[in-house]
């Protein structure tokens, strides 16, 4: 983004006041996380068609930064809606604290849609991934099978590819829904193993 | 057998290494501290346990077992000079408790998914379709593996039973039958304590199977079972499948 300098400056009050509203609107209309990309494309658009006075200066980072300012305003504010990161993209949703209010009204739970065994072959593949159905059998010590076809059903993994090995077994990894069910923004937000052995060693 | 359909295995579930961390855990010692020779007795039981209750252990609980009894076996000899090969031995202890510890790894790795999973469950996104499932869990409490299930059964066995218990066989119960019950005592939607599944003065035949009818159930994730602690009071909630609601009557 080398071009920000020669374009337009924005100050706080242009973004507080016309970009962070454009990004909230998006947000709120949006169904599933909005990739700040997206959100820069179609503000770009939109911006410009409209002659707003900072249509070229929409650059990802203006956009991250309203997206920033729209979060702390929506705390301010004391609202009940979170601005979130997840999947590699952005998404508005409502505060923990709701939630019982929100059940009530829609009549449903949110339990776990995982067995053990299926989560424990789910954490080996975010962990391990590409990886075959053998090798999650040597760390599990369990064939995985029905685990898989669980976690392929519901969306949490999908086949990468084959490897290069005597029958080219297909290996697995985890798909962008496992990033959304688990709240992650990538896989690098996922605690490091080491922590684990440290924790076991305490 | 008749219903063959409900051939519940141990190996659906967990693993020999799973047995393995459910006796050092209710022993509340770090996994490399243990003499795994101390608990071949625990584990050699529990085997004996599964096959009496018709819950095949797979192949792979055999070998562990004959490492446990190698183990066991040299911890005995009075002098290493008698030792045939007590290096290649202490190699194999190692390598197990490092197994141990890689397992123990994985399953708290899926314990922090379990947390990530239920703290996002909580907050609600435009457009989100109704989740599946209707099971309330409350937090504090773990899901119980399948050993913990059979140990529970286990104590409640040695309650309940008397001789005249003893002789009548599981295959005089077909577990359909128990599965079609448990499925109908779930059906109201509220968690049922484990112990309460079973009635004081059935058939052991018939607590067999069904125990072997609550393990259907959780393998087809219909219910699913939670414990206090490791060693907590275990219940049953069922788990409802809205996954394809236009399917649900």
């Amino acid at each position: 983004m080398s071009d920000t300098e020669g374009a337009l400056q924005v100050d706080d009050e242009v973004l507080s006041s016309q970009v962070a509203p454009v990004v909230e609107a998006l947000l709120y209309a949006a169904e599933e996380p909005v990739p700040l990309d997206e959100l820069v494309e179609v503000i770009v658009a939109i911006a410009t068609e409209q002659d707003c006075s900072w249509a070229r200066a929409a650059t990802p980072e203006l956009i991250s930064r309203a997206s920033i300012m729209l979060s702390d305003r929506l705390l301010d504010n004391g609202s009940s809606l979170q601005v979130m990161e997840v999947a590699g993209g952005l998404r508005l949703a409502t505060r923990p604290q709701y939630d019982a209010f929100i059940r009530a009204l829609r009549q449903v739970e949110k339990p776990s849609r995982l067995s053990v065994a299926a989560l424990e072959t789910l954490s080996v593949i975010a962990y391990r991934q590409p990886v075959t159905a053998a090798e999650i059998a040597s760390v599990r010590g369990v064939d995985p099978a029905a685990s898989l076809r669980t976690l392929r059903d519901q969306g949490m993994i999908r086949i990468t590819g084959r490897k290069r090995a005597v029958g080219r077994p297909f290996t697995y990894g985890t798909t962008r829904q496992f990033l959304e069910i688990f709240g992650l923004r990538d896989l690098d937000e996922l605690p490091d193993p080491d922590e684990f052995e440290e924790l076991l060693e305490a | 057998m008749s219903d063959d359909r409900y051939r519940v295995e141990v190996g659906d579930f967990e693993g020999a290494l799973d047995l393995l961390l459910h006796l050092v855990r209710t022993r509340e010692i770090e996994i490399r501290e243990l003499p795994l020779a101390e608990i071949t007795g625990e584990y050699l039981e529990m085997l004996r346990f599964l096959e009496e209750i018709d819950l095949e252990p797979a192949s792979e609980f055999l070998e562990v077992a004959a490492s446990l009894v190698r183990l066991k076996a040299q911890a005995l000899l009075p002098s290493p000079s008698a030792a045939v090969d007590a290096e290649a031995l202490v190699a194999e202890e190692e390598a197990l408790l490092e197994q141990l510890v890689e397992h123990q790894v994985t399953r708290m790795a899926a314990r922090d998914l379990r947390t990530r999973e239920a703290k996002i469950a909580a907050v609600w996104f435009r457009g989100e379709p109704d989740p599946a499932g209707v099971a309330t869990v409350r937090t504090e409490v773990v899901e119980a593996d399948l050993f913990s299930l059979v140990a529970a059964f286990r104590d409640l066995l040695s309650d309940l039973e008397s001789p005249s218990l003893f002789s009548i066989s599981a295959d005089q119960y077909p577990v359909a039958e128990r599965v079609e019950m448990l499925r109908t005592r779930l059906r109201d939607g509220e968690p049922v304590p484990f112990d309460e599944l079973f009635a004081r003065g059935d058939p052991r035949g018939k607590l067999i199977a069904t125990l072997l009818a609550l393990l259907e159930l959780i393998r087809s994730g219909e219910a699913r079972a939670f414990q206090e602690a490791v060693v907590g009071k275990i219940v049953i909630f069922p788990v409802e499948m809205l996954e394809q609601p236009s399917e649900r009557h």
